[in-house]
């Protein structure tokens, strides 16, 4: 009887994982950017914007020449390198700063998702060091470096059973319409990617996260996905919410996932 | 008679005035990008970098017969289609109830 | 004439009254009122940007003893509040539409 009852469960959860898995929603998704773009390679994505719009790639390639970032790799490489005061360093916590293609991952032991962020206060943290500011210039330079020395990794991360909830948040708040204008992410990075808002093409949701930190010009100053996410969301009237909040670090979650193989690219410039 | 001509002149002028301010009015909210920003997503004739998204703003009145249709249209589009991007003006508060009505006038005059 | 003077007095005490409705408290109360609405939809992330502006221009102005800006604020605080609330509300049952099917 217990063994049946067993079975059924596991059928139960079966089922319940099945709708929620994310390989098939990456898969999905790939299929409908295909289709979209059928001149478009789905690997293409990583330039987000700039892959959907010949004029405007050839300025930013240009402009990719002197790479706006180049200084905040060097000054990155140069935190990455300095010990903290017990002796230790990042290097003991991330090797040679390739690592971020595992990130973010699902703290089986703290049941959170950790981004390549939370990673830098923890291996601090495990040293003694006080946290740095997650708006602050520290975090983004360190990020940086690492994100350079990660490049032309492929993104390669796990969604365990247990970490199934909050990449199920991620994807929710994804497809969910949110503030005064009412607009969902999706809306504007699937249905109406490649069309343009003004002057500006919108990007799609494949590759939206291979290439941060990014260097804007806009902001003139290299910044997190996080600040990205808190300007998406004012665009639209939503509040946005503290960089490496719960909801923020599950979206990430989520767009990790539907980039899963691409070729990280960070830090990049964009307008 | 000549003063009664000149009287009927004036306030046909005045009219058209007061109208075609109205329409003024529409047309600086349509442009206006925290207020209707139609631009963002409509063509319209004769404005620069106009966005891809949404049906260009043409011929409204041939589209649009009864102008109550619009300001709905308007007011809430997802009541017509759930799914649509287009921002619900009136039930969201993004724009008063006089500057739809403002907005209203210019549209319907393209 | 002494009637007359009477009930024009009635009659303005009464439309005294009337304004009088609008006190401190009442306009507070409906302050209070949006932000517990606003809070309600903060914390399932669906807070809006211009609720947050009305509810701190509502309690400027009933600050500096603007009565009747303030209850127009805090109306219109209360109203954006309500629709955050219906969005959030609406959205968890339509978002898993939008997923394309694989």
């Amino acid at each position: 009887m217990i063994r049946r009852v067993a079975c059924l469960v596991g059928l139960l959860v079966g089922l319940g994982s099945a709708s929620a898995d994310p390989e098939s929603d990456r898969q999905a998704l790939a299929r409908y950017f295909e289709q979209r773009f059928p001149d478009v390679e789905v690997v293409a994505h990583i330039d987000g914007a700039y892959a959907l719009n010949e004029q405007t790639r050839e300025q930013w390639l240009a402009m990719e020449d002197f790479p706006p970032y180049e200084f905040s790799v060097d000054d990155g490489e140069v935190l990455f390198n300095t010990s903290f005061e017990d002796g230790s360093g990042y290097q003991d916590c991330f090797d040679d700063g390739n690592v971020k293609a595992r990130f973010p991952y699902f703290d089986l032991e703290k049941q959170t998702v950790v981004t390549l962020e939370l990673a830098i206060n923890d291996c601090r943290a495990a040293s003694g060091e006080e946290p740095l500011a997650y708006n602050g210039e520290d975090i983004a330079l360190l990020s940086a470096y690492m994100a350079f020395a990660s490049r032309d990794s492929l993104i390669d991360i796990e969604v365990p059973g247990e970490g199934l909830s909050a990449y199920e948040a991620g994807k929710q708040y994804y497809y969910s319409r949110r503030g005064q204008l009412n607009f969902s992410c999706s809306q504007c990075h699937m249905l109406m990617s490649g069309m343009k808002l003004r002057a500006e093409t919108l990007s799609a949701t494949i590759g939206q996260v291979t290439h941060w930190p990014v260097y804007r010009f806009k902001w003139q100053e290299i910044g997190p996905l996080h600040r990205r996410f808190v300007e998406c969301n004012e665009q639209v009237g939503a509040e946005g919410l503290d960089y490496q909040s719960e909801t923020y670090r599950n979206l990430e979650y989520f767009l990790t996932y539907m980039s899963q193989g691409l070729p990280l690219n960070g830090p990049a410039s964009r307008k | 008679m000549i003063r009664y001509l000149v009287f009927s002149i004036l306030l046909v002028a005045c009219l058209h005035a007061l109208a075609s301010s109205t329409v003024e009015q529409g047309k600086a909210i349509a442009e206006n990008r925290n207020k209707g920003n139609c631009l963002s997503c409509h063509f319209v004739q004769g404005a620069e970098m106009t966005g891809t998204i949404a049906p260009p703003l043409i011929s409204m009145k041939l589209r649009y017969p009864n102008a109550a249709n619009l300001r709905s249209q308007i007011w809430d589009a997802t009541a017509q289609n759930p799914e649509t991007v287009m921002p619900p003006y009136g039930r969201h508060l993004i724009l008063t109830e006089e500057e739809i009505d403002q907005l209203l006038e210019y549209i319907y005059s393209l | 004439m002494n009637r007359l003077i009477s009930i024009l007095f009635l009659l303005v005490m009464c439309v005294l009254a009337q304004a009088d409705q609008l006190t401190i408290g009442s306009v507070s109360e409906q302050i209070r009122q949006a932000e517990y609405l606003h809070e309600e939809a903060r914390i399932v992330d669906h807070g809006w940007v211009i609720t947050r502006k009305l509810i701190e221009q509502a309690k400027a102005a009933l600050a500096d003893d603007q009565l009747i800006s303030a209850d127009e604020l805090s109306k219109l605080a209360l109203r954006t509040a309500q629709a955050s609330v219906d969005q959030s509300i609406r959205q968890e049952e339509v978002w898993r539409a939008r997923i394309p099917s694989s």
